[in-house]
């Protein structure tokens, strides 16, 4: 399940259902919220025209039929595929796009919200990604190798967030905060004392509220969320690319701040495939980051906030995930 | 930059009049920048985000494809009177720093951040 936003809707917010999650969208006039909304929404559409998997009528789609030849493509879906090529490369192909031939095998061939935790049982085909490198952008000439399928959930939401942000303030002269399912972009003036986050992922999971300053993101990754059924148990939606299943469950959630959004989820993102290497590698980058554990132990780094031990009789047992799933 | 880039028929087509931003969009194509170095850029630029204002001559920025307000929408001229708590910008509270700071929230979230 993604997240479920519970939080109230004041006069300076709006929130509406996207992409099987929850956009949130506050601003720090109320006056100006309605046409920073109009904003939002339709970049949101144009995003999603760009670079969809699930529409046949999607700008990617059209790529795919140029078998291997480069296409001129918008700059929008150039900005996009950029940034997940960028993610790629930053964290060694940890965060890699082309893993949406992997996905489909797994069974997550439709918008989630068409696919069923219950549906445990389906057969399911663990295939590799191909790599990031069968990508390549100039300019906005895009090529993409034959048979090779992106999938940019990782980072175009991230993208979609700080543009859209970007874009409202820009026009509006406002603080905005743009959250599409939990990737926060801000940009503009913040509020007195920074944009509050409450960072937690399932309902009882342990909680924090953040205070991020002006111009920041943040960016929640889960291998609890965004689960569906297939044979050999619960699968989650963080792939390793280099074994095509869903990454071992080292961490229940990664929450990640940073100058934007796209960086924010290429180190949340990463952080989960990763697994016992993550911690690490978030000491060396000094970024703040919060990283809960399959018995939610809290771990923070960087300037983000201690939290107080959970109490050990308050932990869950760990939720089964694909750890057992086999190649077939 | 890139040979498109470079090309003004580039900006036109695609309706965006802030080059600056196409070519900061772009670079990432490049994949130079490493975290450290988009760490700094954003600590370079924050001062700059705070002190956020239109275009210089007052006109509404006009940056997407279309070049046209979704919905016919206008913007809003200065604040609204009436308005008691006015945005004021919450500096990185992490100075020196390559990432923004993360402090602790004081007072009711605005937003939820969990597994998307």
């Amino acid at each position: 399940m993604p997240l479920v936003e519970t939080l109230p809707v004041g006069p300076d917010t709006a929130q509406w259902s996207l992409w099987s999650t929850t956009a949130r969208l506050v601003v720090t006039d109320p006056a100006a919220l309605a046409a920073v909304r109009a904003v939002v929404e339709a970049e949101l559409a144009e995003v999603e025209l760009a670079c969809s998997r699930f529409r046949p009528d999607s700008e990617i789609m059209r790529v795919y039929a140029g078998a291997g030849r480069p296409v001129r493509v918008s700059l929008r879906l150039a900005e996009l595929i950029a940034a997940a090529l960028a993610a790629a490369e930053r964290t060694d192909g940890d965060v890699d796009p082309t893993v949406a031939v992997a996905l489909r095998g797994l069974g997550y061939d439709r918008d989630f919200a068409e696919l069923s935790v219950a549906g445990a049982g389906a057969r399911v085909v663990v295939v590799p990604a191909p790599g990031w490198r069968r990508v390549r952008l100039d300019g906005l000439e895009l090529t993409v190798d034959p048979g090779v399928e992106l999938d940019l959930g990782a980072t175009a939401k991230a993208w979609a967030a700080d543009r859209c942000a970007r874009l409202a303030t820009d026009r509006y002269d406002v603080g905005v905060l743009v959250s599409l399912g939990g990737d926060i972009a801000t940009a503009g003036p913040a509020p007195e004392g920074g944009w509050r986050v409450l960072v937690q992922d399932r309902p009882g999971d342990p909680a924090t509220t953040v205070s991020l300053p002006a111009g920041a993101g943040l960016a929640t990754s889960s291998t609890v969320s965004r689960c569906w059924g297939g044979d050999g148990g619960i699968l989650h939606h963080i792939l390793d690319p280099r074994s095509g299943l869903p990454a071992p469950p080292v961490w229940r959630t990664a929450s990640v701040a940073a100058p934007t959004c796209v960086e924010a989820n290429t180190l949340s993102t990463a952080v989960l495939v990763r697994g016992r290497r993550a911690p690490a590698w978030l000491r060396e980058l000094g970024a703040p980051a919060r990283l809960v554990d399959t018995r939610l132990a809290v771990s923070t780094f960087g300037s983000w906030p201690a939290e107080p031990a959970v109490p050990m009789e308050n932990v869950p047992v760990p939720v089964q995930t694909s750890a057992e799933v086999t190649a077939s | 930059m890139t040979g498109n880039q470079a090309d003004p028929r580039f900006h036109r087509d695609l309706g965006y009049r802030r080059a600056t931003s196409v070519t900061v969009g772009l670079a990432a194509a490049s994949v130079a920048a490493s975290f450290v170095v988009a760490g700094a850029a954003w600590a370079a630029t924050q001062e700059a985000r705070e002190n956020h204002a239109s275009n210089p001559d007052g006109s509404v920025p006009a940056t997407d494809d279309s070049g046209a307000n979704p919905g016919g929408a206008t913007a809003p001229q200065g604040q609204p009177n009436g308005t008691t708590s006015q945005p004021r910008p919450s500096r990185n509270s992490n100075p020196g720093s390559l990432w923004p700071g993360v402090t602790g929230g004081g007072g009711p979230p605005q937003v939820s951040s969990g597994g998307s």
